[in-house]
């Protein structure tokens, strides 16, 4: 089920109906009411891949149990390697193993060994990547002894399935989210406001941002051989802005949504393209993933511990495996590399914690030296989605030749009956507005808001994309 | 909870009313401005006489210049083809000129392997959308299952469908803007030379098509005469000679022109549609064989 359906619009008012009104008076019954409507919201997707997030489920629950109960460190160990394998195999297996198949095909024909593979015709299971990492941290958070199994599987089970950060996150971890379920939850109309706001800004964000860049972005990309310079730049920046109003958008929703419920999930991204240097974007793009990595690939690894050989390997694997994580193509590695190569220079002149406060947090402008700061800080993250976007690293690089050869900066008009630069108006509306509000989760604060509200919806309704509305770019990671 | 409720309530009202307010204004846009689309063109056509009308697909839109039907048979004509469109679309066009008063003398109809197909084209449907309220429109689109969605909920059919009738297009429609297809003179010819997009036919021909059968009708009742008519392809589309031989078998006196440039390649812009050069041929070959039909 889609945030931005007609079935969602029905789907979440009637669970809100239920939850608060009719499951109101236990605990229990509000969480069985959180599993089944998350298995439901899941199941109109797809019904059969439940089961595949129900073992995931069953076998965290019950390592994380046995795990608390064992004192022998290599008994520990086993189990650990137990969830790891169940769940990093299924992921494996359903993302990439066609991948590793094609590439090892390749690499031998390339050797001029003529190889004989046979790939499958899997379908992604939706959300995939989400879940598996979000059990993940569970049965690793009891290993490492700071966490304590969860005494009920329904309230586990409802924390692995939790239909509004199920299929694109944030990524939330046991530590955060499971406690969540074993308190009693009462409603708090502020929080849930805030929740409907956040809903409303994701949806703009999404219907209005994304989905209209999309078809400029499916035009250019599509079309890159027949392009001129001006209007590869403009697909570039508009992938740039598809991706983020896409992304920040369900995660808005999803935390929205979670709020209406009594729920606090993280924040998942903090105006990304406001950052100074690629170190802080990467503290403000999809944090929860960036953290995840942080906490359970790039600190076990030594971190920024050891000697600066060890400090550049482990940046250059957790990109990497960031990149990797995005999806089974060389493009979404050659992404995490570049991301890799930006966060280098930052990391061996020590300037990669410098920019940890909000940008002219104490101004109305930015100053110019910051101004020039995130407008290089947007070119090379912008530079890295045309990787991201592409089919294959092959046409990325063409794209950035045909880029830097054509010389021609004229408008173009598209074969959508577009004008290339028409979608940059919408792109202001949105910095401006989350310029101005930037030390807020939205823009729905202050004295005008009935004002902000009022031409939000106007601007949904009317410059909204629905007859071909897309799914959310992040489902099929 | 009251206090949420009063908030959400608001939220609500602010949306409902502003969806009351563009339905009623995007229908009045619509209605009321130069016709951008075929459709729009049709409802505002009253008591008018074409000798001649064509209805089909874009191998109608494309091909027939009625400039050069004119000037051959020095007849009156109007092309209704619409890119993309079936020949649902083309039964309900033919009702709308009829409840409209346009009279007329005879019907072409593009045939092809839209014969196998039925219903309404999602962009005609579309197009329609603005004129719901129309009790024509209304009772047609009412024929062809009407969402509710579409239409009981204020402003959805125009979000609906916002690639066709949306915000975009009421901006064009409010500043004049001139239509990609020229609706006054309701010819779009293709420009350029190519063979590309080598379709091909369906292997098997449906018996009938109800469509077909209903716009036979309409024109019988008005005592009209109905000419179906098969546009040029070129030799590559796959099983053409298989299709048209069975199409032939099913409508009676079909005017076969699908190999009628197989020597002549250069009139083609690509495998399904003739070029500028072609299309005045072939509506010249149209015209004088309508014209010997006459003598």
């Amino acid at each position: 089920m889609l945030f931005n359906s007609l079935e969602f619009l029905i789907f979440l008012p009637l669970c809100f109906i239920v939850y608060w009104f009719v499951a109101n008076r236990s605990l229990k019954l509000q969480n069985v009411f959180i599993l089944v409507a998350s298995y439901v919201f899941y199941g109109w997707w797809d019904y059969r891949f439940l089961s595949l997030i129900a073992l995931s489920t069953v076998v965290d629950y019950f390592i994380g149990d046995l795990l608390s109960k064992q004192d022998s460190a290599s008994s520990r160990k086993r189990l650990l390697l137990a969830s790891l394998i169940v769940n990093l195999g299924v992921l494996g297996f359903f993302k990439y193993y066609n991948f590793f198949v094609d590439s090892w095909i390749t690499a031998w024909s390339g050797l001029g060994v003529e190889m004989h593979g046979s790939t499958l015709n899997i379908i992604l299971p939706v959300g995939i990547s989400f879940y598996t990492f979000q059990t993940l941290s569970y049965t690793i958070d009891i290993y490492r002894k700071k966490l304590e199994p969860s005494e009920s599987f329904v309230n586990f089970a409802a924390y692995v399935a939790f239909f509004p950060q199920l299929v694109a996150g944030p990524i939330e971890r046991a530590m955060n989210l499971l406690p969540q379920f074993s308190r009693k939850r009462t409603f708090d109309k502020e929080q849930a406001i805030s929740g409907i706001h956040l809903i409303l800004w994701g949806l703009f964000k999404k219907v209005v941002i994304a989905d209209s860049c999309a078809t400029y972005v499916n035009s250019i990309f599509d079309n890159y051989q027949d392009h001129n310079s001006l209007t590869l730049l403009l697909g570039a920046v508009y992938f740039a802005f598809q991706i983020y109003g896409d992304f920040s958008g369900y995660s808005d929703i999803a935390i929205g949504t979670g709020r209406v419920f009594g729920f606090d999930l993280m924040r998942n991204f903090k105006l990304p393209y406001f950052s100074r240097d690629i170190a802080e974007f990467w503290r403000r793009w999809h944090i929860s993933l960036s953290t995840w990595f942080r906490d359970y690939v790039y600190i076990p690894l030594g971190g920024s511990r050891g000697n600066r050989w060890q400090q550049l390997r482990n940046v250059a694997v957790i990109f990497i495996v960031s990149g990797f994580w995005h999806g089974a193509n060389w493009t979404f590695l050659v992404w995490g590399a570049l991301h890799a190569l930006f966060f280098v220079p930052l990391l061996l002149v020590n300037k990669n914690r410098r920019n940890l406060d909000q940008v002219a947090h104490s101004s109305v402008l930015p100053s110019l030296k910051e101004f020039l700061q995130m407008g290089t800080t947007f070119m090379l993250t912008t530079i890295a989605w045309v990787f991201f976007r592409a089919d294959t690293v092959g046409i990325a690089w063409e794209y950035f030749v045909r880029l830097f050869t054509s010389g021609n900066f004229s408008v173009s008009y598209l074969n959508i009956e577009r004008y290339s630069i028409e979608m940059l108006g919408l792109i202001v509306v949105l910095l401006l507005f989350e310029w101005f509000h930037r030390k807020y989760e939205h823009p729905f604060v202050g004295r005008f808001i009935w004002i902000k509200i009022s031409l939000v919806c106007l601007m949904l309704l009317t410059l909204g994309v629905f007859s071909n509305h897309q799914e959310f770019i992040y489902f099929q990671f | 909870m009251k206090g949420f409720l009063k908030h959400i309530g608001m939220i609500l009202l602010i949306i409902t009313t502003l969806m009351i307010l563009f339905d009623v204004s995007y229908s009045y846009v619509f209605k009321v401005s130069e016709p951008r689309s075929k459709i729009q063109k049709i409802l505002q056509l009253s008591d008018t006489h074409y000798d001649y009308i064509f209805l089909g697909s874009s191998r109608t839109e494309n091909h027939i210049d009625c400039e050069v039907i004119k000037e051959v048979t020095g007849k009156s004509c109007i092309n209704f083809g619409i890119s993309g469109g079936s020949i649902g679309d083309m039964a309900v066009l033919l009702r709308l000129i009829e409840a409209n008063n346009v009279t007329f003398e005879k019907v072409f109809l593009q045939l092809d392997y839209n014969y196998n197909a039925s219903g309404l084209s999602q962009n005609f449907k579309a197009r329609l959308m603005p004129f719901i309220n129309e009790p024509t429109v209304r009772e047609e689109l009412t024929l062809v299952g009407l969402d509710k969605t579409e239409k009981y909920i204020p402003f959805y059919r125009f979000m609906k469908n916002d690639q066709v009738v949306g915000f975009r297009e009421l901006v064009s429609s409010i500043i004049n803007k001139t239509p990609k297809t020229d609706i006054n003179v309701k010819f779009a010819p293709k420009k350029g030379i190519g063979l590309e997009v080598a379709t091909s036919f369906p292997e098997v021909i449906h018996n009938s098509n109800s469509e077909v059968a209903a716009i036979a009708n309409l024109v019988a009742s008005k005592d009209k005469v109905l000419q179906f008519f098969t546009a040029p392809y070129c030799p590559e589309v796959k099983g053409r000679e298989l299709a048209i031989k069975e199409l032939k078998r099913r409508v009676k006196g079909l005017w076969d022109y699908s190999n009628l440039y197989d020597e002549q390649l250069d009139y083609f812009f690509n495998c399904g549609h003739l070029n500028i050069m072609g299309a005045r041929d072939f509506s010249r070959i149209i015209a004088q064989r309508e014209l010997q039909n006459q003598d």
